[in-house]
């Protein structure tokens, strides 16, 4: 075969390509950040998308968008009409639910996330009292964009304030036979800053309680997720840097009991500490941690039966047996728990 | 099959490796029959053992008659309409993959990167590109494999280091007792749904040497790429994974390396590259049986041929996906791959006794 018999096939290649519909990026509405609220059996879908139109100096070239509709999907589809443009998912940074939303369910709005192709997975979903008040929030001294909300969420994640928010990960809890997991809480402050305050507990997809910052704090020492938190001793302050936490779970008499050991790294002082000084002070900093991790079990595990610590996966490795036997043990939780926190100076 | 050109064993280790791995773009824990993730990669070990002694009989029909296609034995040893047979057969699963490549990558690009665009183009450009490969032969597309092969290796190891924070050790389980009958069967199913094993068999009189040192690193090469990409998945996305179509694509999506947020885009271009690789490798195999058996004037359309055909039923396959399905069936089932990789080497073994002087 001669090379010019191969040219056809070289053009067509080339060719083709124009074959493949393509959208313009002034035809695309680059979504930053959504809002899904409920009000009367209607969501309301606000959308805060990147408008290079927005020439104003003073405003930034954010451009915010909302429509109610009977199903998130048909309330996007009158935005996209609204705009004029396609909407496109790729770079939204997060997704905000409004309380009333998550009291009803939120495996729907999940899911219709997930199944979007254009959707990260790992895009950062958080609750508010109104997810609209958040996407239209505009203020000419305080900018709060989605970036700056996406990295004080993930920074509340390491200091205590507020927890995971991945939506790869809430889904793989809700999806468990457990079913529970929970968000942070958002709010724009008097301030008018962001911040993130405490975390929403669900239950089969519905809000059913909220837990305190202390609550919160509990549940990151517990998943090890606590990078940097300042403890205010009467001594000096302290800076915890990191922490592990290691499960391992018994049976004694068909009850599960859970030893659950907490190692904090904390970052030395300035200060010269005594000797006497510094065991107060490790005394101190475990009886705190102890303390707010028994009260995010009592609350989450104990009372709505909520296993978002994967106390039933712990089980199903080590007692294959007893999970099997006891496979809706959760339901009405019978456990002991010991937790021994050990602090040390980096 | 009488094939002049000659390859280095590290291209075709390249080429084989490339061509087993694209089966992971779909990489799913529902093939792993229930088991817990551990158990899936215990089973993926088993396998590659599995597929060191279903090799056996063809080591030694190697020895016996040098690195022979076990096709060229039949036309030699049995007789030419056995041949034709045994050619029939393995032209037919030849195409019959390179159609559910194909389709499997339509499947995925329209899904992800294209959405809403006519199957139609991205099926004859892929079948363009490979057909074009291939008339480019064997050496060409074995020099290119091992750049693809590089990238598969680079692109997998960032993806894996970058998510290494993000791995959870509960999402693996552990291995049970009473798992060990499913491990052993979802090993026995992944070796018998590896069509790569009948391709080494074709591909090796093109190997100019070290073909045992070949198969045993195309073995290994494989396994480790898989379990990384196993562990990625398993590790990050738990039974998250379990939900997807593209897992593997969905835990690129989530890794970050330095100031790069996205590593998804590598993750398109190098699978891209390895479609096309599988592909033409395929075509081109096909293509050469079809060569073997036809006239001299005919052999200047037997590509086009091949490439028509493969379009077709990727077309058909991708607007009716039962075909698909029937399609992975045929070549999932294990069938041509023991009569030709076991099967007829024992027969061609015991046949050469007689007319070893002949060949």
């Amino acid at each position: 075969m001669k090379t010019y018999k191969v040219l056809p096939l070289v053009l067509a290649m080339l060719f083709l390509h124009s074959c493949l519909p393509s959208t313009q990026l002034s035809e695309r509405a680059i979504v930053e950040a959504v809002g899904i609220d409920k009000k009367d059996d209607e969501f309301s879908v606000s959308i805060q998308y990147y408008n290079p139109e927005n020439t104003n100096s003073e405003s930034s070239q954010d451009s915010y968008v909302s429509h109610s509709a009977k199903t998130i999907s048909k309330a996007m589809e009158e935005i996209k009409a609204k705009l004029g443009k396609e909407l496109y998912f790729a770079h939204n940074n997060i997704i905000i639910i409004g309380k009333a939303a998550a009291e009803s369910d939120v495996n729907d709005i999940l899911s219709f996330f997930d199944f979007d192709s254009q959707t990260k997975s790992d895009i950062c979903i958080f609750i508010s009292e109104k997810a609209e008040n958040i996407i239209s929030f505009q203020d000419e001294k305080n900018s709060i964009t989605p970036l700056s909300i996406l990295k004080v969420t993930e920074n509340s994640a390491k200091n205590g304030k507020g927890c995971n928010c991945k939506m790869y990960s809430v889904i793989e809890y809700s999806q468990s036979k457990n079913g529970s997991f929970v968000l942070p809480i958002g709010k724009i402050t008097e301030e008018k800053l962001f911040e993130i305050d405490g975390a929403c507990l669900f239950k089969n997809g519905a809000l059913i309680d909220t837990l305190s910052e202390e609550e919160t704090r509990g549940l990151q020492w517990y998943n090890g997720d606590i990078k940097e938190y300042l403890f205010s001793t009467n001594e000096c302050d302290i800076i915890a840097e990191g922490c592990e936490t290691t499960v391992k779970p018994l049976i004694f008499d068909d009850t599960p009991v859970f030893k659950i050991d907490v190692s904090v790294k904390l970052k030395r002082p300035t200060e010269k500490l005594k000797k006497e000084d510094e065991t107060l002070i490790k005394e101190a900093i475990s009886s705190q941690i102890t303390r707010e991790i028994k009260k995010v079990i009592s609350v989450a595990f104990t009372n709505h039966g909520c296993d978002i610590f994967e106390f039933s996966k712990y089980l199903k490795i080590n007692f294959p047996d007893f999970s099997e036997r006891f496979e809706q043990w959760y339901t009405s939780p019978v456990a002991s728990f010991e937790i021994d926190v050990s602090c040390f100076f980096a | 099959m009488h094939t002049k050109v000659q390859i280095s064993w590290i291209e075709a280790v390249s080429l084989l490796t490339v061509s087993q791995i694209f089966s992971t773009i779909a990489f799913s824990l529902e093939s792993q029959n229930g088991l817990s993730a551990v158990s899936g990669m215990v089973a993926f070990v088993i396998g590659t053992i599995l597929n060191f002694i279903i090799i056996i009989p063809f080591l030694i029909l190697s020895n016996r008659f040098g690195w022979k296609s076990p096709i060229d034995l039949s036309f030699k040893l049995i007789g030419r309409p056995f041949g034709y047979i045994i050619t029939a057969i393995i032209f037919t699963i030849l195409l019959l993959t390179a159609s559910s490549t194909v389709t499997l990558f339509e499947g995925f690009l329209s899904e992800t990167l294209f959405q809403n665009s006519p199957a139609v183009i991205i099926i004859a450009l892929l079948i363009f590109a490979s057909a074009y490969g291939a008339y480019l032969g064997i050496e060409a597309l074995g020099r290119f494999a091992n750049i693809v092969f590089a990238l598969v290796s680079i692109s997998v190891l960032l993806i894996l280091i970058s998510l290494l924070k993000s791995i959870s050790l509960l999402n693996f389980g552990t291995i049970r007792l009473e798992d060990i009958k499913t491990i052993i069967k979802t090993a026995g199913q992944g070796v018998l749904s590896n069509t790569g094993i009948i391709t080494a068999l074709i591909l090796a009189p093109s190997v100019n040497k070290k073909h045992s040192k070949g198969f045993l690193f195309w073995n290994v090469a494989s396994l480790l790429i898989v379990e990384a990409i196993a562990f990625s998945v398993n590790g990050v996305l738990g039974d998250y994974a379990l939900g997807k179509e593209y897992p593997y694509y969905n835990t690129a999506t989530i890794a970050e390396f330095s100031i790069f947020k996205r590593l998804d885009i590598i993750y398109m271009c190098v699978w891209i590259l390895v479609a096309f690789i599988k592909t033409t490798y395929y075509l081109l195999l096909a293509k050469n049986l079809l060569d073997n058996i036809l006239q001299k004037k005919a052999k200047k359309y037997s590509l086009f041929f091949c490439g028509g055909i493969i379009f077709l039923l990727s077309f058909i396959c991708s607007t009716q996906p039962i075909c698909y399905q029937y399609i992975k069936v045929i070549t999932n089932s294990g069938f041509v791959l023991i009569g030709f990789v076991v099967l007829l080497p024992v027969i061609l073994l015991l046949k050469g006794r007689k007319s070893y002087e002949n060949v």
